[in-house]
C-alpha cells in the first residue's frame, strides 16, 4: 500500500505544478472564472424559492437511496414494458463488455456519444476502439477534448481548459484532412465547422451512447439535459440507442423530476432551463418515421452501492452539476486534470476515493481549504466539506498520511490538551512572528514554510495572543 | 447478466438494512406514491402564461407571432422571407396542422429531417409560461429530428395550451392515449453552445432559429 500512496503523491504534486504553470490552462480558467459563478448567483435570486427546492429535491433523492433496491426494479420493469432492455454491470470492464456486445451484434462502424460521465468512468471509449469501431464525442467540448487525446477537465464545461488558440490549432490539424483547410479563429465559425463535421457522423452512426441526468420508475425513461442538441441526435438517429448510467441516477416520478430539473440548470450554469430537456422511453413504436429500433440501458454499480448505509451515502444524491467545481478555489487554480481521474473538483475529491480507493487518491481529501463554499452551493445540499474531513480522518488513523505529518499533529494534540503549557509555548513563535513581521505588515518567509510562503504572504499575527489579551481586558 | 443484477440488488439491501428484501406491504407503498404523484415546491407564479411565455421565450433569443389560425402560412411566409430562405419545409403534425390548407406558393413534405433540412414546421404538444418552453411530443407525424436538425424551426402553438407550471405537462401527457410516448423534447430557445470559452454561441447542433407562431384564435 505504501508504494503505490507515495508515488501517487509525487505524482499529484507535480500534476499540480505544472498545471501553475500551464500558461494555456491559466489563461483558459482566468477567463472562464467568475462567470459560472455569477450566473448561478443571479439565477438563484430570481427563484425566490431555490433554497426550498434544494431541500425537496435532497428528500428525494435522499427517498430514492433508501428503496434504491425497489425502484430499480420498478425502473426496470417500465423498460421492458417500453419494448427496452437493462443490463447491470457490477464495474467497469462487465459495463464495457455489454456495451461492446451490443455494438457488435448491430454490426456497428461508427458510434457516436453525447456526453456521458459514466462512459468516461468506464473508459469505453478505448475498449470500443480495440473492437474496430469509430467513436465519436458530439458534444462540442467532448469533441475538442477528443481531438486533443484527453479527458474532460470539468464535468459539464470538458474543454474549459482549453484556449480559443489551442481549439483553432486542432480544427486545423483535424479537420483538414475532411477539407475545412481555412485556419478558422472565430467562435462563430469554430462552432459552423463543428456543427458541419459533426452532421455527417451523427446520419452514419449505427449505435449511439448517450448518459442519463435521470431515470424515471414511473414511466422507464431516461433524460438527457443538454444545450446543443447533441445528445438527442444521438439519441434519435441511429438504429441502436444505448443509455449508460450508475445506479444512483433513479428518481420516482415526474414530478420529481421538475423538482430537480429547476435546480439542475441554475446550479449548473445559471441557467432557468437548458435548452433541450428530453424524456426518452423506449425504441421507436410501430408507426413512428424515425427512431431506434433498439433501446438498452446499461446500469452501473462500481462501488456505489457499498456506498449506501455509511458517512458517504449523501454522495450519491450528486446530480452532476459542476458547482462545486465552479466555486472551488482550488479547482479553478488548478483546473481538472490534475486532480488525476475524470471527476474533479470537490465532488471528485470526495467521490474518487470511494470508487477507486486511496491508492491513486490520496491527496485529494487534502487538496481543499475547508472554506465550505462547495456545500454551500450544492444543490441537493451534499456535505461535501464534512465528508473530506471524514476522509482525512480515515487516511490519519489508516496511517496513509506521512509519518512527520503523523508525529507533529499527535504532538500538538498532546499540547492542545494542556492549555496553561500549550499557551506558554505558543507565546513564542507568536511573539517571533510578530517581532519579525511587524514592519512590512506580513510575513514573506518564514522558516521551513517555504511551499507555503513560495506563493502567498502570511499576515503578522497581533503580539499578544486571543487569549492574553481576553485576560487582560477581564482583569481591567 | 442475472448474476450482476442479483449480486448489485443484494448489495444495495446489505448496505441499507442487513441484507433484506422490502417487504411487499413497503414495495406496495412505493408503488402508490407513484401512482399519487403530485407537484412539490413550485415556484410562486401569478402572471398571465401568455405573456409570460413571450417573455421567456425572447429571453432565450427565440422569436415569436401571434396569429389567427387563418395567417398561418402567412406567418411561416413572412419568416421564411426574413431569413432568405425558400419556403418548402419539412411539415409535421398536430390538430391545427392538419387542418392548413397551403397554397401552391409553398412546398411542404411530410418525413423526417435529414442533414441538409433547411426548415421544418411543427405543432407543439404544449408550452410551459414558466420557462418559455414548447413541449413537443413524439408520433408518428411529429418526429423528433424536426426539432433537432433544420436551421429554422418554426413551430405552432395554441395559445390555450400555454400551461403554467412544467408539471401541468405531466398531466396532459397522462390524459394521452399512449404514454409514455417514445420522446418528449422540452424546447427552450434555438441550440447553442457555451464550450468555447464559456460564451454563448448559438446554432451548435439544432436550429439556429426558433420562431414561434402563437395561434390565437
Amino acid at each position: 500500500m505504501n508504494a503505490p500512496v507515495n508515488s501517487q503523491r509525487v505524482a499529484f504534486k507535480a500534476r499540480v505544478r505544472t498545471a501553475l504553470g500551464d500558461l494555456n490552462l491559466q489563461r483558459a480558467m482566468a477567463k472562464a472564472r467568475g462567470g459560472f459563478v455569477d450566473k448561478r448567483r443571479e439565477a438563484r435570486e430570481a427563484l425566490p424559492e431555490f433554497d426550498a427546492i434544494r431541500d425537496a429535491a435532497r428528500d428525494i433523492k435522499d427517498h430514492v437511496l433508501a428503496n434504491l433496491d425497489s425502484y430499480l426494479e420498478l425502473y426496470e420493469q417500465k423498460v421492458r414494458e417500453n419494448g427496452g432492455h437493462v443490463h447491470w454491470a457490477r464495474d467497469a470492464d462487465e459495463a464495457c463488455r455489454i456495451i461492446a456486445d451490443i455494438c457488435k451484434k448491430a454490426g456497428a462502424r461508427t458510434v457516436t456519444k453525447g456526453k456521458s460521465m459514466v462512459s468516461e468512468e468506464m473508459y469505453l471509449n478505448p475498449v470500443l476502439e480495440a473492437a474496430g469501431m469509430k467513436v465519436v464525442e458530439t458534444d462540442l467540448g467532448e469533441y475538442i477534448v477528443q481531438l486533443a487525446g484527453e479527458t474532460p477537465s470539468h464535468i459539464i464545461a470538458p474543454a474549459v481548459h482549453k484556449t480559443r488558440e489551442q481549439i483553432t490549432e486542432l480544427f486545423h490539424e483535424h479537420h483538414s484532412p475532411l477539407g475545412y483547410t481555412d485556419r478558422v479563429t472565430q467562435r462563430e465559425a469554430l462552432v459552423n465547422e463543428a456543427r458541419s463535421v459533426l452532421r455527417d457522423r451523427f446520419v452514419s452512426a449505427d449505435v449511439g451512447i448517450t448518459g442519463a441526468n435521470f431515470l424515471i420508475a414511473e414511466t422507464g425513461s431516461n433524460v438527457i439535459v443538454t444545450n446543443e442538441g447533441n445528445g438527442d441526435l444521438t439519441s434519435s438517429l441511429p438504429k441502436v440507442h444505448i443509455v449508460t448510467a450508475g445506479i444512483e441516477k433513479v428518481i420516482p416520478s415526474l414530478e420529481d423530476l421538475s423538482v430537480l430539473l429547476r435546480v439542475l440548470a441554475r446550479s449548473a450554469t445559471g441557467q432557468e432551463f437548458s435548452a433541450y430537456t428530453s424524456i426518452y422511453s423506449g425504441p421507436r413504436r410501430s408507426e413512428d418515421l424515425e427512431g431506434p429500433e433498439e433501446y438498452h440501458v446499461v446500469l452501473l454499480d462500481n462501488g456505489r452501492s457499498t456506498m449506501l448505509g455509511g458517512v458517504y451515502q449523501p454522495m450519491l444524491r450528486c446530480i452532476r452539476c459542476g458547482a462545486c467545481l465552479n466555486h472551488c478555489p482550488v479547482y479553478s487554480a488548478i483546473g481538472g486534470h490534475a486532480y488525476g481521474w475524470i471527476y474533479p473538483g470537490p465532488m471528485g475529491s470526495v467521490l474518487t476515493p470511494l470508487l477507486n480507493g486511496f491508492d491513486d487518491s490520496v491527496d485529494l481529501p487534502n487538496a481543499c481549504t475547508l472554506n465550505g463554499r462547495c456545500k454551500e452551493v450544492c444543490p441537493v445540499r451534499i456535505p461535501l466539506s464534512d465528508m473530506l474531513l471524514e476522509h482525512r480522518l480515515e487516511q490519519h488513523q489508516r496511517k496513509l498520511t506521512s509519518p512527520v505529518g503523523r508525529r507533529i499533529l499527535s504532538a500538538w494534540a498532546w499540547l492542545a490538551k494542556r492549555p496553561r503549557l500549550y499557551q506558554g509555548v505558543m507565546a513564542i513563535p507568536l511573539w517571533l512572528a510578530h517581532r519579525w513581521g511587524h514592519k512590512a505588515g506580513v510575513l514573506r518567509r518564514l522558516p521551513g514554510l517555504s511551499g507555503w510562503t513560495d506563493s502567498r504572504d502570511f499576515p503578522v499575527p497581533p503580539r499578544r495572543s486571543f487569549m492574553r489579551q481576553w485576560q487582560d481586558k477581564e482583569r481591567t | 447478466m442475472s448474476d450482476a443484477r442479483s449480486q448489485i440488488l443484494a448489495t444495495i439491501r446489505r448496505s441499507l438494512n442487513g441484507g433484506e428484501p422490502k417487504t411487499d406491504q413497503r414495495i406496495e407503498e412505493l408503488r402508490s406514491r407513484l401512482r399519487h404523484t403530485s407537484p412539490k415546491v413550485q415556484p410562486h407564479l401569478d402572471d398571465d402564461p401568455l405573456s409570460r411565455f413571450c417573455i421567456k421565450h425572447a429571453a432565450v433569443h427565440g422569436t415569436y407571432e401571434r396569429l389567427a389560425f387563418e395567417q398561418i402560412e402567412e406567418g411561416v411566409q413572412r419568416h421564411l422571407r426574413s431569413v432568405g430562405v425558400d419556403p418548402q419545409f419539412c411539415l409535421g403534425g398536430g390538430p391545427l396542422l392538419d387542418q392548413v390548407k397551403w397554397s401552391d406558393e409553398v412546398f411542404p413534405y411530410r418525413r423526417s429531417a435529414d442533414k441538409d433540412t433547411r426548415v421544418a414546421v411543427s405543432e407543439a404538444f404544449a408550452g410551459v409560461s414558466e420557462t418559455g418552453t414548447l413541449v413537443m411530443r413524439s408520433a408518428p407525424s411529429v418526429p423528433p429530428s424536426h426539432n433537432f436538425l433544420p436551421d429554422d424551426h418554426i413551430v405552432l402553438l395554441q395559445k390555450e395550451r400555454i400551461l403554467r407550471w412544467q408539471e401541468d405537462v405531466w398531466t396532459l401527457l397522462r390524459a394521452e392515449n399512449v404514454f409514455p410516448p417514445r420522446a418528449v423534447n422540452f424546447v427552450t430557445g434555438p441550440s447553442k453552445t457555451g464550450d468555447i470559452e464559456q460564451t454563448i454561441q448559438y446554432g451548435a447542433h439544432g436550429p439556429r432559429r426558433l420562431h414561434v407562431l402563437i395561434i390565437e384564435s
